[in-house]
């Protein structure tokens, strides 16, 4: 037992590298578990460090990667995807002219990423490659490119869309309950005798949110315009009326796109079917924002959140914050949220700092985690 | 394993197949009394292996169902409140003490119990059935803690109840909300997926009788094929066995694509869904 002991203690140390909290009860039990079954197949030794250890179906993609490195001696078949995942990109490329997005500034940026990413790469490989995907920041995600984690970073999607609901219902219930109600209470008192039997309270009249989210498209939030578009689609579930927009030097509306296709999907039917390409093609935060007030501005009302997702990169074009203004003073809130670390705000062509005057909130969504917590805190 | 593979058989008999790790987790739970959470997408037969295990061990199955809002007297126990009034009425000119009145009137004669509290307080064992816990609220979740563990509760009237016997208890969930560390750390950990194609045939086979080899065969394929899909909601167990009833009632003996195409609204319940799979079928 004592080989197994041993072994099964790194895969639980492992386990905990992960993200998976594992208390010493749980390993406790599955040791106890063990001994009670003497497991002679590994369908029984699997299924007891399963039941036992994990408790939560979102870490299961994790736990059997992390099982086959530590039990497996063999290679499970990898999926089929990584070629797909490939292809789907290759549309992306062509229509962005990749490589000839670096202007100026931009390309110090570039380096300076990719020597986060080594940094994060060489944590990465001394953990053994474990990660924790809601830790797990989208740069290194689709640049690393591991098809795997992508994947398994997508199946929380809808996890992310189940809390969010039912954070909602919560808090549409405790809000329910509104001040004392003086006429009704004695009105309905009559009928007992002058007794108020009941405290009567005015129901809260609770208000619909609009949402109009913008979503950069553009090849330097590839990596975040995956989640965010995502997220944008679980908007539309949530909220009756949601309108959601790409752009990258011009905006166009997507709803229609995000109503008819799956989530994992929408990244390139936006790219080949929405009109956001303008004269050039590189991002320009200023032409999309006045394209899309000069369009849509009509829409926008005092019950309205926009909600914007990139990195307000400029690429040195004009910001024309003015326009900015003019729809936070049209509308209820502007929500930003940015891909980028804070520390990195403001620098090069990055004018978040100007346009974060105009926004109620800035939020810092560098991986899903952080994304979640932003969601969750506006919702 | 002599016990699992006797569980496998039993709860065969039982009707419901089990593969090696349900069998396994069922083993576990009865030999360490830990209640099993089970997960799984919906219509895997999360509430039937419940139904099965309580069928194989002959015990009664007290039946909890969740929703929000749920709260201790609906789930627990409540005082029996007009047979109280009735009580006090009754007595009220036998000159008797108020506190002896009061101690009766809050013995166990007066207490209506709900399924908790059956579960726990029944004669004989009993198997507990709380069907979607991840709808309750915290509240409620931190008063199952206790029940849970130590299998016993805490009436501020009557003191606390001990289990007579404990019972078997299955917990099912959605995933809809984490449920917290304390109650997860609680439980076995069991989760249901779509089964693989040849023990999806057995369970079909075992649930409709009179189904044919070939017919199920070709059944458990298509459901496989439209789950491949990219679906709002895919084909579940349950739908599929609907689905065997109504192609054996229309007397199909074969399914061709027509047959599929005018079948199924049976197994997919979204209007995309449907046009989807009947696009692809239509091309293939």
């Amino acid at each position: 037992m004592n080989a197994i002991t041993g072994q099964i203690q790194n895969f639980i140390e492992d386990l905990r590298g992960a993200g998976i909290s594992v208390s010493p009860g749980s390993v406790e039990e599955c040791y106890r578990s063990l001994i009670l079954t003497e497991w002679s197949s590994e369908a029984v030794f699997y299924t007891i460090l399963f039941c036992t250890l994990l408790k939560e179906s979102a870490f299961i993609a994790i736990f059997q990667e992390i099982y086959n490195r530590h039990f497996h001696y063999f290679k499970i078949n990898q999926p089929e995807s990584e070629e797909e995942f490939r292809r789907l990109n290759a549309i992306n490329f062509n229509i962005i002219g990749f490589g000839q997005a670096n202007s100026g500034k931009k390309s110090d940026q570039e380096g300076q990423k990719n020597n986060n990413h080594q940094s994060y790469q060489r944590q990465v490989d001394s953990k053994n490659h474990y990660k924790d995907l809601f830790a797990l920041d989208f740069y290194t995600a689709t640049y690393s490119a591991s098809v795997e984690d992508i994947r398994k970073m997508e199946q929380l999607i809808p996890l992310l869309g189940k809390r969010m609901a039912s954070k909602m219902i919560i808090k549409k219930r405790r809000h329910q309950t509104g001040n004392f109600d003086f006429r009704r209470t004695i009105r309905s008192s009559m009928s007992t005798g002058g007794v108020p039997m009941e405290i009567l309270v005015r129901k809260k009249v609770r208000e619909k949110p609009v949402i109009f989210a913008l979503c950069d498209v553009s090849w330097s939030c590839l990596h975040f315009s995956y989640f965010s578009l995502s997220l944008v689609y679980l908007l539309e579930k949530f909220y009756r009326q949601a309108r959601s927009f790409a752009f990258i030097d011009e905006t166009d509306e997507i709803t229609s796109i995000i109503k008819r296709e799956s989530h994992s999907h929408l990244r390139p039917k936006v790219l080949t079917e929405a009109n956001v390409c303008g004269n050039s093609g590189y991002t320009n935060y200023g032409q999309s924002l006045s394209s899309f007030y000069n369009q849509y501005g009509k829409d926008l009302s005092h019950k309205s959140y926009v909600l914007i997702f990139g990195d307000a990169r400029t690429n040195w074009f004009g910001t024309n914050p003015y326009v900015l203004k003019d729809i936070q003073r049209r509308v209820k809130r502007v929500y930003w949220f940015n891909p980028e670390p804070k520390d990195e705000w403001g620098s090069g062509d990055s004018e978040i700092l100007i346009y974060k005057k105009y926004c109620t909130r800035v939020f810092e969504c560098c991986n899903l985690g952080q994304l979640a917590q932003a969601i969750s805190d506006i919702v | 394993m002599e016990e699992i593979k006797m569980i496998k058989e039993k709860m065969y008999r039982a009707g419901y197949i089990c593969d090696d790790g349900s069998a396994t987790v069922l083993f576990l739970a009865e030999q360490l009394h830990k209640p099993i959470l089970v997960e799984g997408p919906a219509g895997v037969g999360k509430t039937s292996i419940a139904q099965a295990f309580a069928r194989m061990k002959e015990l009664p199955l007290i039946r909890l169902q969740c929703y929000e809002g749920i709260d201790e007297p609906r789930a627990l126990y409540e005082w029996n409140y007009k047979k109280q009034l009735l009580h006090i009425q009754a007595v009220a000119n036998q000159n008797l003490d108020v506190s002896e009145v009061e101690k009766e009137i809050f013995s166990e004669s007066f207490l209506l119990s709900r399924p908790l509290l059956q579960a726990i307080t029944s004669a004989e064992r009993a198997c507990l059935l709380i069907d979607e816990i991840d709808k309750v609220d915290f509240e409620f979740e931190a008063m199952l803690l206790e029940l849970l563990s130590e299998f016993q509760v805490t009436l501020p009237e009557l003191g606390t109840v001990q289990a007579r016997h404990i019972p078997f208890v299955f917990l099912t969930s959605n995933a809809t909300r984490e449920l917290s560390e304390a109650l997860k750390r609680r439980c076995l950990y069991l989760y249901l997926d779509f089964p693989r194609a040849e023990i999806e045939k057995m369970i079909l086979e075992l649930r409709v009788p009179h189904l044919s080899h070939k017919l199920s065969g070709k059944l458990v394929e298509t459901l496989h094929q439209i789950r491949q899909m990219n679906l709002r909601k895919q084909p579940s167990i349950a739908e599929g066995i609907d689905w065997a009833f109504s192609l054996l009632a229309m007397g199909k003996e074969d399914i061709s694509t027509d047959v599929i195409m005018e079948t199924l609204n049976v197994i997919l319940k979204y209007h995309e869904d449907i046009n989807q799979v009947r696009t692809s079928f239509a091309k293939a």
